[in-house]
């Protein structure tokens, strides 16, 4: 065989893996993870319990004040990655406001921020990973809220309206963005004291 | 003493058995993968970067040290080195042209963990991970593992056969078949594909290897160039492996039939799918199925046929291994030319090539 053309082969025998890996890469695993990091950010849903906890009330300095707990988080954060692997949305610097009002005042109000939510750590064996994922999917936390507990001494109002916002920000394999959320719902206040 | 006697392989006076200079540098030639496994078994603890220069650069300044100790008479050169680095690309090229169609056929993504081992040497976290600069980096440390494993080899053996390469080959396989999925997918569970694609491509690495030295010799001009450096021994010194007639060198070719050693391969082959099949089985059955379609195009490959499990595979492929293996040592073995060096039938009673009476017995 002709030496020039041989090298010329061998060239391309040595190149040619590579030249098809960065080619599917900007053809299939780039415009894939994007496809599937934005499928994942729009299939996250706002998760707001319709029952208020009442945990505590107690007297401080000019009268006193009552604690509530409300379950807040977000849901269905489970996805499926570029080459089928199933992982947990990121969220960072979710934050929550919130506000029960009745009958025109403010019985409570919550401004919570929680820098990282759990996920996976990077090496589990896959029994354990499975679960966890299955776990984080829909991922809750019981936000603190706080009133003047003087609008509930003679009445604890049995439903309120909710007005609230929640915004997070959600990382994927390669793109990230900030999501916001806002609504009003109707949550009761259940009394929880021991 | 002969130069056939294989306890020189293990240890010579020259200094060139595995016990000496060959096994020196092939452990220094494959430390790129000692960098990886540092990384690997300590569950990406120790960064790619911190491995490769501890466990890869370290050796690679040392080994260029000790080829200032190097005797001329162990066969090791610096010339030697240079023939061998050229040859030790093509098996890594091969070995992923076999991934390609596993790829466009069933989606394999056999370049995922680029991202991951670029992106541990580089020390890129959250979005920044599925770059081209990772991509660039964990593809110069893949190539650089496949290279110097070629490196390893072409040190290890004094001659280059198809038989060597695809033993040496399996042994990769099964190395990876056994590091992978314990420490390296602890995250999933790999399915038989990824264990078929292992296999077939660490095959198109063994074909690599004992293709490369054939095709280079159609690029040396020199004829002499071609015995000297592809025909004999990878590693030649003027008493070893060959044979004084007359004041000439003279290479003494390999007794090996082509049937030998295809028997020999496929039983290899036997053995080897054997210890991969009961490898499969202990994954699959140590952890549940996964529900999610880890690789592919959307559709889980089967991770397990109802009803056949693995370890049953494992029978027909001993029993292949040994038919194979009773093939092999039936094959007719073959008889070299003093004059030529050119390989001849047993019963041939003279050299095909030359006319020269043939040796009588081997």
């Amino acid at each position: 065989m002709n030496r020039g053309l041989l090298i010329l082969i061998l060239i391309l025998v040595y190149l040619g893996p590579y030249i098809f890996v960065y080619g599917r890469t900007a053809t299939w695993t780039f415009p894939r993870i994007d496809d599937r990091d934005n499928k994942a950010f729009n299939e996250i849903e706002p998760h707001i319990s319709p029952v208020v906890n009442l945990t505590k009330v107690y007297a401080v300095a000019d009268g006193s004040e009552a604690n509530y707990s409300l379950n807040t988080g977000l849901d269905n954060r489970k996805f499926l990655d570029w080459i089928g692997f199933p992982l947990v949305l990121d969220v960072s610097n979710y934050t929550l406001k919130a506000s029960g009002v009745y009958q025109g005042k403010v019985i409570f109000h919550c401004d919570h921020l929680e820098a990282d939510f759990p996920k996976p750590g990077p090496s589990q064996p896959w029994y354990i990973y499975q679960s966890l994922v299955d776990k984080y999917d829909n991922t809750t936390l019981n936000v603190p809220c706080y009133g003047d507990a003087s609008l509930i001494k003679d009445n604890i109002p049995k439903a309120l309206l909710l007005h609230w916002t929640m915004s997070g920000k959600l990382i994927g394999d390669r793109n990230d963005r900030i999501r916001t959320w806002t609504d009003n719902r109707i949550v009761e206040i259940a009394d929880v004291r021991k | 003493m002969s130069g056939n006697n294989p306890l020189r392989y293990i240890y010579d006076k020259d200094g060139g058995g595995w016990f000496g200079y060959r096994g020196l540098f092939a452990v220094i030639f494959a430390s790129a993968q000692f960098g990886l496994f540092a990384y690997w078994v300590t569950y990406t603890g120790v960064t790619l970067s911190a491995g490769m220069f501890y466990l890869t650069l370290i050796p690679f300044v040392f080994g260029l040290l000790f080829t200032g100790f190097l005797p001329g008479k162990s066969g090791i050169t610096p010339k030697t080195f240079l023939i061998f680095a050229v040859w030790g690309v093509l098996a890594y090229a091969l070995y992923d042209w076999v991934r390609v169609p596993m790829n466009l056929m069933v989606g394999v993504p056999f370049w995922d963990h680029w991202f991951d081992w670029g992106a541990s040497t580089l020390g890129s976290q959250g979005t920044t991970i599925f770059t081209y600069g990772n991509l660039t980096a964990g593809l110069i440390a893949h190539i650089l593992r496949g290279w110097g494993f070629a490196m390893a080899y072409f040190l290890l053996v004094r001659r280059v056969t198809a038989f060597s390469a695809f033993t040496f080959a399996f042994f990769m396989t099964i190395f990876y078949w056994v590091v992978f999925p314990i420490f390296v997918l602890t995250d999933a569970l790999p399915p038989w594909i990824w264990w078929f694609t292992a296999w077939a491509s660490h095959m198109g690495f063994a074909a690599g290897l004992w293709l490369a030295p054939k095709i280079f010799a159609s690029l040396y001009k020199k004829k002499e160039r071609v015995e000297a450096v592809v025909t004999t021994s990878p590693i030649s010194s003027k008493n070893y492996e060959k044979k004084e007639q007359g004041g000439k060198p003279v290479v003494t070719t390999y007794l090996r039939s082509w049937k030998t050693t295809l028997y020999a391969i496929l039983a290899l082959q036997g053995f080897g799918l054997a210890i991969g099949f009961i490898l499969f089985g202990f994954v699959v059955g140590s952890q549940p199925p996964s529900t999610y379609p880890v690789f592919g195009y959307g559709k889980p490959p089967p991770i397990v046929i109802e009803g056949f499990s693995s370890y049953y595979w494992a029978i027909p492929s001993v029993i292949a291994g040994f038919v194979f293996s009773y093939l092999a040592r039936r094959s007719r073995t073959l008889l070299p030319c003093n004059n030529c060096g050119h390989t001849n039938a047993s019963e041939a009673v003279y050299c095909s090539h030359c006319g020269s009476k043939l040796p009588s017995e081997v």
